[in-house]
């Protein structure tokens, strides 16, 4: 097995402390939202295994791309996203059980879906806390590394894009508040959120100079920077479908309210794909 | 495992490290068997809601009578709301209780409140409604 670094305990310690840190941080109102305790025992058990893998997908790609060290091997990618689906379990039966929300009287059925529902957020947290967080001491470099040449190539930007809109969707797809939006707006107004969302792409990609967008932004070309803007755009709105999916949003709805309901979540989602997927790569400073 | 240096440390996991995903592994591994038995166990069918009534105590100068309501049933129940009725004559008193939802196989517990001079072996609950999801 190939491993590309080394820690000592107490680096290592501090490392996962960064994680549960960014765990708590990016999932506490997941963590505090009924609609997300009652899909564990309303949702069909596969799809939560769906959910799962979907999940550890998405670290996988999140660690390759965007973790803490970009020169990681296979070997340490996977046990980087199983150490992170592990603690993010930990931590969401923990708060799940402090709040009172699973207890020893429930059936394994019941807490083990409230748990997992709950853990993956949670588990997303973990890794983009234990690379955000701070590692400016550890000579791990992230995109900033050696490979920083690559830094907006557009199959990472799209895999970390993916993981900003998830990020970003899966605070809100849960939610009743979706389903109400789409179901009382009017197709025009749905139009207009669309088109909305994709102007906000491209805004935050081309003309808010955020911090790292020269970097992860290609922009050579006009048809480069359309394709970034549009590939944006689908990234959000595959994420924002697959999180109303998982959530059992699109449940016995029609097409029409399904795609009206992936247009409300689309903007949360494309300011994750956007301007999330860039905060997602801003390094510490020093590092 | 990779014998090549990194600040002087020999390259690789420390014992934190695999304790950690060791524990990870395992929790990872029982969430996913969990699930995957009870996904293999899944049965479409409706909710069957079964009512046992509990002791009923004066307290607070109200008789409360505890209501346990158990889904045996394949689906969850939601707002499930339970009518409890005095039959002791046809102007009987009724209490009702409600629940958000009572998962498969999940037992929820509520009150139903009665003034003092009620006996409790004259009260029936029945099931008045429920949602499916």
């Amino acid at each position: 097995m190939n491993f590309s670094h080394s820690r000592s305990v107490p680096q290592s310690a501090r490392e996962y402390g960064r994680g549960i840190a960014g765990g708590l941080m990016f999932s506490l109102p997941l963590l505090y939202t009924m609609e997300v305790w009652w899909t564990g025992f309303i949702l069909h058990p596969g799809r939560i295994l769906l959910y799962i893998l979907g999940t550890f997908i998405l670290l996988i790609l999140y660690n390759r791309f965007a973790g803490l060290r970009r020169d990681a091997s296979i070997a340490e990618v996977l046990i980087d996203s199983v150490e992170e689906m592990g603690i993010g379990l930990l931590l969401s039966a923990a708060i799940l059980w402090i709040t009172g929300r699973i207890d020893a009287g429930m059936n394994l059925s019941e807490i083990s879906g409230k748990i997992a529902m709950e853990a993956m957020t949670v588990a997303v947290g973990v890794s983009v806390g234990t690379a955000q967080l701070g590692a400016d001491d550890e000579g791990d470099e992230g995109l900033s590394g050696d490979d920083g040449r690559e830094s907006g190539a557009y199959l990472p930007q799209t895999a970390i894009a993916l993981c900003g809109a998830v990020l970003f969707a899966a605070t809100v797809a849960p939610t009743e508040e979706i389903q109400v939006i789409a179901m009382e707006s009017h197709p025009g107004n749905v139009l207009l959120l669309a088109l909305s969302s994709v102007v906000l792409g491209g805004l935050v990609l081309h003309f808010a100079e955020i911090h790292g967008s020269r970097r992860h932004v290609a922009r050579d070309t006009f048809f480069m920077s359309a394709r970034g803007v549009i590939t944006t755009y689908a990234v959000a709105m595959v994420a924002g479908a697959a999180c109303l999916f998982f959530f059992g949003q699109f449940d016995g709805q029609p097409l029409e309210m399904m795609l009206a309901q992936t247009v409300v979540i689309g903007v949360p989602a494309v300011l994750g794909a956007s301007a999330g997927r860039l905060l997602l790569q801003v390094r510490p400073p020093g590092a | 495992m990779n014998t090549k240096k990194d600040s002087g440390r020999p390259v690789g996991k420390n014992l934190l490290e695999w304790t950690v995903f060791a524990l990870s592994t395992v929790l990872v591994a029982a969430i996913v068997a969990t699930l995957g038995l009870d996904a293999l166990r899944w049965q479409e069918g409706p909710a069957r809601l079964e009512i046992v009534k509990g002791d009923a105590k004066v307290e607070d100068g109200q008789l409360r009578m505890p209501i346990h309501v158990t889904n045996r049933g394949e689906t969850v129940a939601i707002n499930v709301n339970i009518e409890v009725a005095d039959t002791s004559s046809a102007a009987g008193k009724t209490a009702t209780v409600s629940f958000d939802f009572i998962p498969r196989g999940a037992t929820r517990e509520g009150r139903v409140i009665f003034p003092p001079g009620q006996d409790p072996a004259t009260l029936e609950a029945r099931i008045s409604g429920y949602e499916l999801p």
